[in-house]
């Protein structure tokens, strides 16, 4: 390995090479109901999704409850089963491996959960939560110890503290414990669902940032799952918009949020307030008529037609697909362009 | 402080405490806020701020083991210690309230004009036919098309959205001098988040009701309330109309507040984000002198800002902020914070 020598603390290069690669990935649930369990319909939670994120860098899926960004962070990291399609993590197929493979691969992904209330066991102390995933994975050595309480330096805790309980932290710290749990296996990639949105917003900044020192320290990559398009903006370098299990915009962070293409993007900015007086009072909402169609009858064609103001007899006809807009930024859209409300 | 006349509720040096195993919990500790005739008041405040309490004061609906002090006052008239029949004709009447889960209030099996006739009638008599005329006036006054047909309609047939339009032209029924509206867009997607602020911005300004707007979304608070009070560990830290409040903040935690906010109109700041220190204060054990002070970058210590409680300084016209160093502040903009590295 001839590698040039960097200064230690420079971030390092970010290499091309894709750390994960989702293709065409389906989820389908079945309604099952009556005595014999028959199904009686299939829901569709994920209709095909695809995008890839180079090592290192930040992929955010965006959107509103029920538009399957969960449900697709749930299959990259094969926690439900996918309906077809196929994960690859560092070129692994993730789908297809065997258990002892899958084993392995998922000591390299690893998943931090929105609630630091919910996702840590009241009984265990903070120490034994972190230690846990090594235990699991017969990595607790006599260095263990040592081990956790080196995770509790890195993500700003106090190594004191390993003996307590999680009831005897704060919110932010609490999720400090569950990034600390996720690092623990020393993970390539971490799956950062709503990492923040049950915090504060003056404990937001602080997580935000250890998020960011970590990704450029470990050269780790970010799967991020969040509502909240403010806070996305801070950590994403690519961003993608699901809309009732399909991704209906994706691109760098700073042409979707500087130049969103499709309706359905220009209307979720729009309805983002800004804590900005003067800008808030000229900025104009996109009101969006009727509800989220169902996903077990999924309109025709374009799925978000039935709400859109752009909507013409053929986004009835035919699915439009994740075009190129311009080289990375893609649209599924029969007429993007710019938000007239803009 | 500001507007002519007589206030329509006046707050004065509020006290809260609810008994605990360690001690009484300060939730709401000294609040004074008057609300005027025709005005949008938003109150600020992270969770633990004391911000709910304060408005379930106002209406009487704390628990009995709350230990209530200080002077709440409807149009001059004294209501802490009054009994329950009194303050009865008082809700919704003269004073409403929009919680944060609005639509759990809408009956299923009866139409949403019924629904809204009577909240009418449990407080005034009058007849059939100018009452049909009121709720079409009611549902078209928050925005909701053809109202005369959908007044006939159940709530299942109104989408998400119209149903949040509809739950608060219910609260509007009699012509209230004042809505409480209590986190209203908290834990709604962006889209609907999008409708309610459209009727409540219809509501500021079609008709007189003065709205107290309670939020920790100072996105929120830009672009609807013309003055903000900011609270802090149960009491009012700043109060200012809302451009200065955002442009020149004079307490270090609204500035600092502001500084940590992320924008979706802005891209990522290279480098560590701003953000305030430490945690908020236990409400068992609040800090001596300023409750903020072991967060503060600017404190003196350890006096005045570790000894004494701060009074309310008058910075500026209908602007004041509890603190000592509140000349330190001057001219400092929350971007020249955000521009500071940490």
């Amino acid at each position: 390995m001839s590698s040039p020598s960097v200064a230690p603390d420079a971030k390092p290069a970010r290499s091309d090479s894709a750390m994960l690669e989702v293709q065409d990935l389906v989820k389908d649930f079945p309604i099952r109901s009556g005595l014999r369990r028959g199904t009686r319909g299939r829901v569709s939670a994920v209709a095909g999704v695809s995008f890839t994120v180079p090592r290192g860098q930040t992929f955010a899926l965006v959107g509103e409850s029920g538009c399957g960004k969960s449900t697709t962070a749930r299959l990259v990291l094969r926690l439900v089963p996918a309906t077809s399609g196929t994960v690859h993590v560092d070129g692994v197929d993730v789908l297809r491996a065997a258990p002892a493979d899958l084993r392995r691969l998922r000591s390299r992904m690893q998943i931090v959960y929105q609630d630091p209330y919910a996702s840590l066991n009241p009984r265990l102390s903070a120490g034994a939560i972190v230690a846990d995933p090594l235990r699991v994975h017969g990595r607790f050595k006599a260095d263990g110890p040592a081990r956790v309480r080196a995770l509790f330096e890195r993500v700003g805790l106090d190594p004191v503290d390993v003996h307590r309980y999680p009831h005897e932290f704060s919110g932010g710290q609490r999720q400090r414990i569950g990034i600390a749990r996720a690092l623990a296996l020393e993970p390539d990639l971490l799956v950062l669902d709503e990492p923040v949105s049950a915090l504060d917003v003056s404990i937001q900044a602080g997580v935000l940032n250890l998020l960011d020192e970590l990704q450029r320290t470990r050269n780790l990559t970010y799967l991020l799952i969040a509502h909240d398009l403010a806070a996305v903006r801070q950590l994403a370098d690519l961003v993608g918009v699901m809309y009732l299990g399909k991704l209906v915009e994706r691109g760098p962070a700073d042409r979707l949020y500087n130049e969103p293409q499709h309706p359905y993007t220009q209307a979720l900015l729009s309805a983002v307030p800004v804590p900005d007086p003067p800008v808030e009072r000229r900025r104009r909402r996109i009101l969006l008529e009727g509800d989220l169609p169902s996903p077990t009858a999924p309109p025709s064609g374009c799925r978000f037609r039935t709400r859109c103001w752009r909507a013409q007899p053929i986004c009835a006809e035919r699915e439009p697909p994740l075009e190129s807009h311009t080289r990375e930024h893609r649209v599924a859209c029969f007429f993007p362009g710019p938000d007239p409300a803009r | 402080m500001s507007g002519g006349g007589a206030p329509l509720l006046t707050i004065e040096d509020l006290h809260v405490d609810f008994p605990t195993d360690d001690g009484p919990l300060h939730a709401v500790d000294g609040l004074s806020v008057d609300i005027h005739d025709n005005e949008v008041l938003g109150i600020v405040g992270e969770s633990g701020s004391g911000k709910t309490v304060a408005a379930l004061a106002i209406l009487g609906l704390l628990p009995k083991r709350a230990r209530i002090q200080g002077s709440v006052r409807w149009r001059g008239t004294e209501l802490l210690g009054r009994p329950e029949r009194d303050l009865e004709p008082l809700r919704g009447e003269e004073i409403a309230i929009v919680f944060q889960d609005a639509l759990a209030a809408l009956n299923p099996v009866m139409t949403v004009g019924r629904q809204i006739a009577e909240a009418i009638q449990v407080h005034h008599r009058i007849e059939t036919a100018e009452r049909a005329r009121r709720v079409v006036a009611l549902l078209d006054l928050v925005g909701i098309p053809d109202p005369t047909t959908r007044a006939d309609q159940y709530p299942h047939e109104f989408s998400g959205g119209m149903r949040q339009r509809a739950m608060l032209a219910m609260a509007l029924a009699n012509d209230p001098a004042l809505l409480i509206a209590d986190e209203p867009t908290t834990a709604l997607d962006v889209t609907l988040q999008a409708q309610v602020l459209d009727v409540l911005e219809r509501i500021r300004d079609r008709t007189g009701t003065s709205i107290l707007l309670i939020t920790h979304d100072l996105g929120v608070v830009a672009g609807l309330a013309e003055r903000v009070l900011v609270l802090y560990a149960g009491r009012a830290v700043e109060e200012a109309p809302v451009d200065e409040l955002f442009a020149a903040p004079r307490h270090p935690y609204t500035l600092g507040l502001l500084a940590s906010l992320p924008r979706l109109d802005r891209p990522p700041r290279q480098g560590p984000r701003f953000r305030i220190p430490g945690q908020p204060p236990s409400l068992v054990r609040r800090p001596a002198g300023c409750a903020f002070h072991p967060r503060c970058a600017f404190a003196a210590l350890p006096t005045p800002c570790a000894t004494e409680r701060p009074d309310d300084v008058d910075v500026g016209p209908n602007h004041r902020a509890a603190c000592h160093r509140v000349d330190a502040l001057a001219g400092i903009t929350p971007d020249d914070l955000a521009a500071e590295r940490p």
